[in-house]
């Protein structure tokens, strides 16, 4: 018998256990939704389970190349690097950017959460669309309602939609 | 993919361990729920247990146990949980696990503590008073215990 903390306790996960574990973070129910706001254009998804096609440009996480198949897909190692950041600026330029259920958007605090949204905004200064699920974000869910908690994250931002799902699942378009 | 039930996804979980030449894993926190509870313990379920089940006596009779296990590990309402635990605070033994992810409030409650993991304690001290209370929980939790499938908030009872 082995006790564990976590997955790092454990060696490599199986390619099988890696991708139910990425379809489990990527929820569809927020794709089908996304599909009928964003606007036509050139896109770029990063860690969002997206499929390339001539205007969509696709960006995952290295740990997960092995589960794709698709060529089309371009890998990084840090998701704010800020070569990353400007290969996609430069060479792209696209018209926004999709952030689906990113893992770099998960398991944070409100204000860490506002944080990233503005490095990426700032840098990128272009329309975001950034679907979060409340349940994994990190506050003190007896105490605020997470329509309190999802209003106040972009409350500074100039220019912001919110797009709600249910009472949990809701996509903000920033810019 | 369908979206999995809890029990199914920690089934699914015992399929991710196999590969790695590990007769059998478990995560410290269900470990100690396993411990905490004898074989001979008539133990209440409620909530996600059944993968208790496969070592514990745990059945759906309330007037045939004085143990008691709770697990938290889908959308819960505060007010439910309240109600919940209201309902078993009488019991012997009792073990209460929370993912607190999932639990949400529909109102702002200005008295309740900041700190979320003391504020869930605070919580349990009220209900269940002058009882023996062992709180586990892990601080700055992100994501890595895989916590939406096995809860990491956990209080023990007596």
């Amino acid at each position: 018998m082995k006790i564990i903390e976590s997955y790092n306790d454990l060696n490599e996960l199986s390619i099988d256990a890696k991708k139910i574990i990425y379809s489990r973070i990527h929820d569809k129910n927020f794709t089908n939704k996304l599909e009928k706001i964003l606007p036509f254009g050139k896109s770029v998804w990063i860690d969002s389970a997206g499929i390339p096609d001539k205007n969509r440009y696709v960006f995952e996480n290295r740990k997960w190349k092995e589960i794709f198949e698709s060529k089309e897909i371009k890998y990084y190692k840090d998701f704010f690097s800020p070569t990353l950041m400007q290969s996609i600026k430069k060479y792209i330029n696209p018209d926004f950017i999709v952030l689906n259920n990113s893992e770099e958007f998960r398991y944070l605090t409100p204000h860490e959460l506002t944080t990233k949204i503005e490095i990426i905004s700032n840098y990128y200064q272009t329309k975001i669309f950034l679907s979060i699920n409340t349940v994994f974000l990190d506050f003190n869910k007896l105490k605020y309602p997470n329509s309190l908690i999802v209003e106040n994250i972009v409350i500074n931002f100039l220019k912001y939609t919110i797009h709600k799902i249910d009472n949990f699942k809701y996509i903000y378009e920033i810019n | 993919m369908a979206r999995l039930k809890s029990h199914d996804w920690r089934v699914q979980q015992q399929d991710f361990f196999k590969n790695h030449l590990v007769k059998e894993v478990e995560f410290v926190q269900d470990q100690r729920v396993f411990d905490f509870f004898s074989k001979q313990d008539i133990i209440l379920g409620i909530g996600h247990v059944d993968y208790f089940k496969k070592k514990l006596n745990i059945i759906n009779n309330k007037k045939k146990c004085n143990h008691c296990l709770v697990v938290i590990n889908e959308k819960t309402l505060d007010l439910d949980l309240i109600k919940i635990l209201e309902s078993i605070k009488n019991f012997k033994k009792i073990c209460i696990s929370i993912n607190k992810f999932k639990l949400y409030t529909e109102s702002h409650r200005s008295n309740i503590i900041e700190d979320y993991d003391e504020a869930i304690l605070d919580l349990i001290k009220k209900i269940f008073v002058k009882k023996k209370i062992k709180h586990f929980f892990v601080k700055n939790l992100k994501g890595f215990n895989f916590n939406f499938a096995s809860p990491t908030t956990q209080f023990f009872i007596k």
